[in-house]
């Protein structure tokens, strides 16, 4: 019987009525400033013409109707959306996955236990740094307690756990200790990779970019790490670079796409494509064009110049239909 | 036996613990630390996949089978496909493997599921049915199934 295992992002867009993920930032805005958003959230940064709720309501019906079966909510950080819980409700209680990319500092024991009883599958609380003095220095205006706090909140209430980390030239040598404390704090999934020269990286290159020679040791503690948390805790990371995952997606796109908190649909965080717009278009209307759009020129010629200026990554918010 | 078998057996016997035979390693930790070290981490797993462990003993309770909470199905052209939300993980079905899935849904048990699968789709030479046993086995084996 010709049953296959594939990832979501290796899945044959092409062949699929919808996508089987959607990553839904819901607003831009942010309580942290943190030196490395790749979408320049922060206090005061949602966009001027974000979803209304009613469209914001649209959405989430097409998203029903097309049975879309995974949905992730970011931001931005999406607790300070004023419709977050009802989003979350009306997706959750209508049998879609639901994960939550948050930075923990909401994450309240009420909170918790709301996202525990919607039955959502995952929150992946990010965390920059195993000590105070490298999380706070990452996540400007953000303190490791709190996000502690949250995650601990998290675990008390009974939601599936996952943590993030983005790393750091200041923070590189804690991926051990890291992965450590997510599994301490019952995360069941760990993920990172390499910090991307885009958005607020941009502007903090100088504290933020860690120097290629510390990556090997990076990747060998991740290695080392995995074998160790097996069975206990999943350890993922991206070893390969931006050029190689983008070489690939464009043989092989993914069954998955990128909700702006404006209602535009990227293509893939790491380009700067659009191919809709939610507030004109349908999904299926979006869905379509997302496949005819990763075959454009545009596409495979920004993948070409980025293998020669791989700082052009830094233009990802200038944004391009296609 | 790995430790991830001795999960799945010990859930399915609808009790949290371990009790493996077989040849011992001499350089292993003894029987009694390691079930104890294995029960500990075992104890930790159920407290975080409350959730799994749940929904698969109330399927062995009711004796039916469930696809595992964490798993979307969707038809589509080809056939279907199962998303595991927890791994984000996607198996592709061809059309016998979305029928199988369907009969899950619809309630089928292991014993039946065989003789629906004849029925609804006139399977004289029992091929069908067959295979069905097949990649039902690969749903267990992969947790897409909770029985």
């Amino acid at each position: 019987m010709p049953e296959t295992l594939v990832k979501p992002e290796d899945a044959a867009a092409s062949d699929l009525q919808a996508p089987l993920y959607v990553a839904w930032q819901i607003t831009n805005e942010c309580n942290l400033a943190c030196l490395h958003c790749i979408e320049e959230s922060g206090p005061g940064k949602a966009f001027k013409d974000e979803l209304t709720k009613e469209q914001v309501f649209s959405v989430l019906d097409q998203i029903k109707q097309r049975e879309v079966p995974y949905v992730s909510f970011s931001g931005g950080e999406p607790m300070v959306h004023p419709h977050f819980f009802e989003m979350a409700e009306y997706l959750a209680g209508s049998g879609v996955g639901l994960k939550i990319e948050t930075n923990g500092h909401f994450m309240t024991p009420e909170n918790a236990r709301r996202l525990r009883d919607l039955g959502v599958k995952a929150v992946q609380v990010s965390v920059d740094g195993a000590s105070p003095a490298t999380f706070n220095k990452m996540r400007v205006r953000g303190r490791l307690e709190s996000a502690l706090s949250g995650i601990r909140n998290l675990r008390e209430a009974g939601v599936p756990i996952e943590i993030n980390y983005v790393p750091a030239k200041f923070s590189i040598q804690e991926v051990g200790d890291i992965v450590d404390l997510a599994h301490k704090e019952g995360a069941y999934s760990f993920y990172t990779g390499r910090i991307m020269y885009t958005g607020n990286a941009v502007k903090s290159w100088n504290m933020t970019g860690p120097d290629e020679s510390q990556y090997p040791q990076f990747f060998e503690t991740l290695r080392a790490k995995t074998e160790e948390y097996k069975g206990r805790m999943r350890v993922y990371f991206h070893e390969m670079g931006i050029v190689e995952e983008l070489k690939y997606r464009i043989t092989s796109p993914a069954a998955l796409f990128i909700i702006l908190p404006n209602g535009k649909v990227k293509l893939i965080n790491a380009m700067p494509f659009i191919c809709g717009d939610l507030k004109k278009d349908s999904l299926t209307q979006v869905w379509a064009n997302f496949q005819n759009a990763w075959k454009s020129p545009k596409v495979a010629r920004f993948v070409e110049d980025l293998e020669r200026d791989p700082k052009i990554i830094s233009t990802l918010h200038t944004w391009i239909e296609v | 036996m790995g430790y991830e078998s001795l999960v799945r057996r010990s859930w399915r016997k609808g009790e949290f613990r371990v009790e493996e035979g077989g040849p011992r390693d001499a350089d292993a930790p003894q029987p009694r630390d390691r079930r104890a070290v294995v029960e500990s981490e075992m104890e930790e797993i159920v407290k975080r996949d409350a959730g799994d462990a749940v929904a698969c003993l109330a399927a062995h309770r009711e004796g039916v089978m469930k696809l595992a909470p964490f798993v979307k199905f969707r038809e589509e052209k080809f056939g279907a496909v199962l998303f595991e939300t927890r791994s984000e993980k996607v198996y592709t079905l061809s059309p016998t493997g979305a029928a199988v899935v369907r009969e899950i849904l619809a309630g089928a048990d292991t014993a039946t599921l065989a003789e629906r699968l004849k029925a609804k789709y006139d399977d004289k030479t029992g091929k069908m049915a067959q295979e069905a046993e097949g990649f039902l086995a690969q749903l267990k084996e992969k947790g897409l199934v909770a029985e």
